[in-house]
């Protein structure tokens, strides 16, 4: 009957030069390989990030100087900001692989759209609680209708949307290109849905959150900025390696090579 | 486009068309579903009060959105149950064209007799002309995104366990933006604001619908079929 | 233009997290009429959906007339009339309007005109009927009057002879045997004896080694 060879599914490859880049591009894209690179460079990233984060946190907390108008409570921003940018990254991150697994057919594209998901998402819930954080010193009230986490709020319902389309569906590739093509509409209707909610919230003189004074922002609170940023991204890169990493085990679970994993791991 | 394509889009067209017309009397669900849902409002606010009649625009635009969630898991679930989806997949002519009119069909079908009754129920209620006419053109101008979009999220969702809940969940995000230019329109109609803008937002929104979804919602098939 | 031919080579398929046969390799020349046996689970209807060009395999490759099928390919759909579990057939229309709307779908030319095709399916008399109307028996007739109608160089069928009694089944084995005289090529699974002229048959088992 169906007896196990291995692996003899071979993602379709675009036409490749032979160059030295491509070829190591090209070996990444073997879930394998990428397993194997994942588990090494994780904890490196995992590393840089703590660095990162502990910079961050300092220079933003303790550091920079107290805003002239809000205090103290303007130092969520630390947090608020780049988790919100992180999540329209992953969001893109996510869309990006899922066409990269729909169009050209590579599993591990695939992968990484299905391990990006609930990371945005984290990070959207994130953006989101510490935005009301913000908002109860300034305005009084948890929640405040400010475009920007508005729009925030629209793009957790996008993640909701593709995370309850993957569990709906059984079989897990029909789900990544299923979810592949919510998540390319979903791209294209970000830029629409951030437009639409700022013309809403300027119809209501809504409150702004983000309001800095564009050509002034300090570089003593710049640079902690920076730095939380780049560690989020980092943090992000090493979470997602690592749900890759259990993505791919049960993509793979038929074949030899994963197989071979779990069986060593018994025999010891 | 070759003469078999245009002939098959057609039939396709036709097909959806006489089906709905033979099931009128389950057509005839969502539109009560419909005005249940904007009579559900002044039973909640109080009759005599203001506020419904400023409201009454955004109320009905939401429930046009809500009724619309419950007519599009058809669009695909029938073809799905009996088998002919195979059919439309397997046709040589393009997939994008022969959903465009089965996305056609559903608004035809489900979407066109909703804003009908959306502005009967307006005039009953004593919406104001001026407003009633941005109401109705905002409705018009942005109900084909509407049904687009949702024969995309029907695509996706077919035959899936809960298909009708996902769907709305998958749908009422993208149709935010719709919502928000259109009651905006109405409500400045009601202020005396020129509302040309939320107009062309409208039509823009359809327009770019109309060249981006069908090919998604081809591969969202495709990929659902496999 | 090639000739009409089949190939499979060494194709694989999942359904969910489970490899439901692998290394699976047939080739089906014109005028062949293959019958596919296995037991339930065993990947039947899976593989005729990877022939049909309706699901991906999870490895291995399919030519049809020597270029490649990926899902969806235009050239095999072309000359591709397929017969899935279901009859496909729409229940609100009746029988006449939906051989109309199936013809028109296909991109396969018509030998004869839809009349004469229900006519030859034993349907003639329930041409306006509604097809929710019908029996299961007859529904897969209305089903099969589209191989008549077509004329497509390849035939899948899945479970051609569901609810068809005696004669039915008799029709189906002419109409297969017909198409091979033709040069056509049916892929067909089905656990029922297929009564098909010698030459233009083949046997394909799941789980046996191919044989020639």
């Amino acid at each position: 009957m169906a007896h196990d060879t291995g692996h003899t599914c071979k993602a379709v490859t675009p036409d490749l030069h032979t160059s030295f880049m491509f070829e190591r591009f090209h070996k990444f894209a073997s879930p394998p390989h990428f397993h194997a690179f994942a588990r090494t460079l994780s904890p490196w990233l995992f590393g840089i990030s703590a660095l990162l984060f502990s910079g961050g946190l300092v220079g933003g907390l303790v550091l920079a100087p107290a805003d002239y108008q809000q205090g103290d409570s303007f130092r969520i921003i630390y947090i608020h900001v780049p988790s919100a940018w992180l999540s329209m990254f992953t969001y893109m991150v996510m869309a990006s692989a899922g066409a990269v697994g729909l169009i050209w057919k590579v599993k591990m594209g695939d992968i990484v759209a299905r391990a990006c998901a609930p990371i945005g998402a984290s990070f959207t819930l994130l953006a989101l609680a510490t935005g009301s954080l913000w908002g109860k010193p300034m305005w009084g009230t948890w929640w405040v209708w400010d475009a920007r986490l508005t729009a925030e709020l629209i793009l957790l319902f996008l993640y909701f949307g593709y995370l309850a389309l993957q569990s709906a569906i059984e079989d897990r590739r029909a789900a990544a290109r299923a979810g592949a093509v919510l998540a390319i509409v979903g791209v294209v209707n970000i830029p629409i849905i951030h437009y639409s909610v700022e013309w809403w919230s300027t119809l209501h003189q809504g409150a702004t959150l983000t309001k800095f004074g564009k050509p002034s922002i300090e570089l003593s609170m710049l640079m902690p900025l920076l730095a939380m940023t780049l560690g989020f991204k980092t943090l992000f890169a090493a979470v997602l390696l690592v749900r890759a990493r259990c993505e791919i085990l049960e993509f793979e679970q038929h074949t030899a090579w994963v197989r071979e994993l779990t069986t060593v791991t018994e025999a010891r | 486009m070759s003469n078999a394509a245009i002939t098959a889009a057609g039939a396709v067209l036709m097909r959806d068309l006489q089906r709905a017309w033979r099931r009128r009397g389950e057509l005839m669900q969502p539109l009560v579903f419909f005005t249940i849902t904007v009579y559900l409002f002044p039973l909640a606010i109080g009759p005599a009060d203001d506020t419904l009649r400023i409201l009454l625009p955004s109320i009905v635009w939401v429930a046009v959105l809500l009724s619309m969630t419950l007519t599009l898991p058809d669009v695909f679930a029938v073809d799905h149950a009996d088998g002919s989806l195979d059919h439309l997949a397997l046709s040589p002519h393009p997939l994008a064209l022969l959903v465009l009119m089965k996305a056609a069909a559903h608004w035809l079908s489900g979407a066109a007799p909703l804003l009908v009754l959306a502005g009967l129920l307006c005039a009953v209620f004593g919406l104001e002309t001026y407003t009633l006419r941005a109401l109705l053109l905002g409705l018009l101008l942005g109900s084909p995104v509407l049904s687009l979009i949702g024969t995309l999220a029907s695509a996706l969702t077919v035959g899936l366990r809960g298909g009708t809940l996902l769907l709305a969940l998958l749908t009422l995000p993208m149709y935010i933006p719709v919502l928000i230019f259109g009651t905006s329109a109405a409500r400045n109609a009601a202020l005396g604001i020129p509302v040309e803008a939320e107009m062309f937002l409208l039509s823009g929104l359809s327009v770019l619908a109309l060249t981006l979804t069908p090919w998604a919602t081809a591969a969202a098939l495709r990929a659902r079929l496999g | 233009m090639p000739p009409p031919a089949l190939q499979a080579r060494e194709l694989a398929c999942m359904r969910g997290d489970d490899l439901i046969f692998d290394q699976l390799s047939l080739t089906a020349d014109a005028g062949e009429v293959w019958q596919i046996v296995g037991a339930n689970g065993a990947g039947k209807t899976s593989l005729l959906k990877i022939f049909a060009g309706l699901a991906p395999a999870a490895g291995g490759k399919l030519q049809w007339r020597g270029t490649a099928v990926q899902v969806g390919a235009a050239h095999l759909r072309q000359e591709l009339c397929y017969l899935g579990h279901l009859p496909g057939v729409t229940g609100y229309l009746s029988v006449a309007e939906n051989i109309d709307y199936l013809a028109k779908l296909s991109g396969c030319p018509q030998r004869m005109r839809p009349a004469e095709a229900l006519l030859a399916v034993g349907l003639a008399e329930l041409a306006d009927i509604p097809v929710r109307r019908l029996s299961a028996g007859q529904r897969q007739r209305l089903a099969l009057a589209r191989f008549v109608l077509l004329d497509s160089a390849l035939w899948i069928m899945d479970e051609p002879l569901t609810a068809l009694d005696h004669d039915g089944q008799r029709m189906v084995e002419a109409m297969l045997a017909d198409h091979a005289r033709r040069g056509g090529i049916a892929i067909v699974s089905t656990h029922h004896a297929l009564a098909v002229p010698p030459p233009h048959f083949r046997r394909f088992e799941f789980g046996a080694r191919p044989t020639p």
